[in-house]
């Protein structure tokens, strides 16, 4: 018996045999092309694992911070959301891919952006003033906020962002050639990618660079502590005191962010905190008071903290910028609870900017947003010295800053 | 003929404010409005605090009584200046030779309005120095830095950015875009791609000379050549110099501030204005200055959102 197709006018005929034996292969390649996306998505992971920059430099390496499961899945240590991933899946901070059952970081030699900022940028108004610092970033963040002001970058994946390969021995170069005195993890969430600041923070710390590292951090405790090892300080992003905030609208816990802080603190390093005034959502004048009272109570007075104005991104595109009032009135909560040095952040010139005398209130350092306009610490060998001052002392009565100086 | 020249002059100078009332008065209320907003960019880069609003309103409005005062004074004078010209013009009508008479009382009450006109500017000088007691170092600066401008910079990058004082950020992009270009299209298209480059520069800034042109195109043919040539890694740790060296200077606006400089110093002690006294003691600051006190005076915290209930933007599309 034949079967008649009419196609176009043309007619086709083909026997019920042929008729099942096609129908039948055109079942078994569609049965068969999720394996084949599959297959080929994890040639494609693999060529990347395997994969060299222009200069020929290994961008990715096995992952820290995981633990081997059965059927070659594997569960992320690094962050408390303990992910669990199957062969092939990409982490939800987007450096990282279980490749075959091993975890694979591709935050590795691969920055976003290389820059040279002033240190106060980070911002580190207390560490090593009006000197230059060598900002690193590479694609990835392991929060979803809703404000984010590097969406761009952190929101993707590190291979899609990189601009360029840059080994330890590059960012010591760099250090060198811009005449930084530090290198600063910024821009994008660096606990996404431990193994690369361990790697270039032991290489360059050992030869007098200072490494510090800007954060959300929504990290594990063991792998925050050996970040530690060779990082000189942290600028922390303490979103709002309230963890409804931070499950809405960053998508993870404020109680590991005060861990995080308190670790810091125990590990002491140097420290500054910045909290993002954001209208409507974290603004409340009573929780900034009790944000304050915890700062004092736990990380201690000397502690200095940052209000910075929210500037609308990403997806609250909706809201207006903070009003200058509401960053001023959260300055002045947190001096009135016993912070010595607070400050406006995106808010410029202002008072805020400048770092006062706890002791004779004078302004000691003085500043338009980033760029330092007068010094009056005592400096090294200099006047401190001959007058038998302390490094890092105010150059009016002799208070010595909380700080790092020098 | 050198007096009569000198005349010509005169007459020019001093009948500019009446063939300014000639002008469109929809004209003149745009460019009062625009001289608000481009004040009102300013104020919104200063985070003036109530106390620095509260005394410098107090200064201002001193110096609005005594404009008042010379406005007045300037007011009688006009009246007999225009007699004056009204006779001079009709003189000169007959011929360029004038009575002696004639030519006296022009050059008198010429010298009398620069008299009154520098009188005022005297007594303004003090009030300038009180405008700048009142505001901060970091305040200062931002207005030396500032330019006047209708629309403030989008780009929240640098916090201190108010008017169009200059960023960077573009020039980046532009020198990207010149890297990522393939070698055979650079070859092809070299000149093309920088002449449309110069022709964006002069559509804003206005024609180059031909020595002008030659030496920048010189120079960013070099920069383009060196851009190109450079390692990724390079390009991203010296790309905000590159960017510095990308950005074509405007001569004539380079010239304009040099030229002010110098007029500002020389005219010191004749009672001419800095930045600060210029921007600060215009008639229209004092208005600007009152509604932004009642601003801040006013100001409510916002309402708490409902965070069970936000509203966000879609993803946005990555550039």
């Amino acid at each position: 018996m034949q079967h008649k197709c009419t196609d176009s006018g043309s007619n086709i005929s083909i026997s019920r045999r042929e008729f099942f034996r096609q129908v039948s292969n055109m079942g078994l390649t569609m049965a068969s092309l999720p394996l084949a996306l599959k297959v080929f998505m994890e040639f494609n992971q693999q060529v990347w694992a395997e994969g060299k920059g222009a200069k020929n430099v290994a961008r990715s390496i096995e992952a820290q911070y995981y633990e081997k499961l059965d059927n070659n899945k594997i569960k992320c240590t690094l962050c408390p959301n303990f992910h669990i991933y199957a062969p092939g899946e990409r982490s939800f901070c987007f450096t990282r891919v279980n490749q075959k059952g091993t975890l694979m970081s591709h935050a590795y030699n691969n920055p976003c952006t290389i820059s040279v900022d002033p240190i106060e940028k980070g911002p580190f108004n207390h560490f090593l003033p009006d000197t230059s610092s060598l900002s690193i970033a590479i694609g990835g963040c392991n929060l979803r906020c809703l404000y984010c002001q590097n969406w761009q970058v952190s929101m993707d994946k590190p291979e899609k962002t990189a601009r360029c390969d840059w080994t330890k021995d590059d960012a010591l170069n760099g250090v060198k050639e811009k005449e930084c005195k530090t290198i600063c993890y910024t821009y994008t969430e660096p606990m996404v990618y431990p193994e690369y600041i361990k790697e270039v923070s032991a290489y360059t710390a050992v030869k007098g660079i200072h490494n510090l590292v800007c954060t959300a951090a929504f990290v594990n405790p063991q792998p925050l502590k050996d970040i530690c090892r060779n990082v000189s300080g942290f600028a922390v992003t303490l979103k709002a005191f309230n963890d409804k905030f931070y499950q809405k609208i960053c998508g993870q816990s404020l109680q590991t962010i005060l861990q995080s802080l308190e670790i810091i603190k125990a590990e002491k390093k140097h420290l500054e905190i910045i909290n993002l005034i954001v209208p409507s959502y974290n603004d409340d004048m009573d929780v900034i008071r009790k944000m304050c009272q915890w700062i004092k109570k736990n990380l201690g007075g000397d502690t200095p903290l940052h209000f910075g104005r929210f500037h609308a991104e990403y997806k609250l595109k909706d809201l207006p910028d903070t009003p200058v009032k509401t960053v001023e009135q959260a300055r002045q909560i947190g001096m009135d609870e016993g912070l010595k040095y607070v400050y406006t952040f995106n808010v410029a010139p202002h008072e805020g900017n400048n770092t006062f005398c706890p002791a004779c209130k004078q302004p000691i350092i003085k500043r338009l947003a980033f760029k330092v306009l007068e010094n009056n610490l005592t400096a090294p060998n200099a006047f401190g010295a001959q007058a038998g001052l302390p490094k890092g002392a105010c150059r009016f009565c002799g208070h010595k800053l909380a700080g790092v100086w020098q | 003929m050198k007096k009569l020249l000198a005349l010509v002059a005169l007459i020019t100078v001093i009948s500019a404010p009446a063939w300014a009332e000639d002008q469109d008065p929809l004209e003149q209320k745009i460019a009062k409005v625009r001289e608000e907003i481009s004040l009102t960019n300013l104020i919104n880069g200063l985070n003036l605090t109530e106390q620095q609003l509260t005394d410098l309103i107090s200064t201002l409005s001193e110096v609005q009584e005594m404009r008042k005062s010379y406005r007045e004074k300037h007011r009688a004078l006009g009246e007999e200046i225009l007699r004056s010209f009204e006779d001079l013009k009709k003189n000169l009508e007959n011929g360029p030779k004038l009575p002696q008479e004639v030519e006296k009382q022009a050059g008198g009450y010429n010298e009398r309005a620069k008299e009154l006109g520098e009188e005022f500017k005297k007594k303004l000088a003090p009030y300038q120095e009180k405008v700048e007691s009142v505001l901060t170092e970091a305040q200062k600066l931002v207005i030396d830095d500032f330019k006047p401008c209708l629309l403030p910079p989008k780009s929240q990058k640098n916090p201190v950015r108010v008017g169009q004082a200059k960023s960077n950020e573009q020039a980046i992009e532009h020198l990207r875009k010149l890297r990522e270009v393939p070698q055979d299209v650079y070859e092809q298209k070299r000149e093309n791609i920088l002449n449309r480059y110069f022709s964006k520069f002069e559509d804003k800034k206005g024609k180059m000379n031909e020595d002008e042109k030659a030496r920048e195109k010189k120079r960013l043919f070099d920069l383009a050549d060196r851009v190109r040539s450079m390692s990724a890694e390079d390009f991203e740790l010296n790309k905000d110099d590159l960017a510095e060296e990308f950005i074509i200077k405007d001569r004539a606006e380079e010239l304009e501030t040099q030229l002010k400089d110098i007029l500002e110093y020389r005219h010191k002690d004749k009672g001419g204005l800095n930045k600060i006294g210029r921007f600060f003691l215009k008639p229209e600051m004092l208005g600007i200055l009152e509604t932004r006190l009642n601003t801040l005076k006013n100001f409510k915290p916002s309402e708490p959102a409902n965070l069970d209930n936000i509203k966000t933007a879609p993803e946005p599309k990555k550039k």
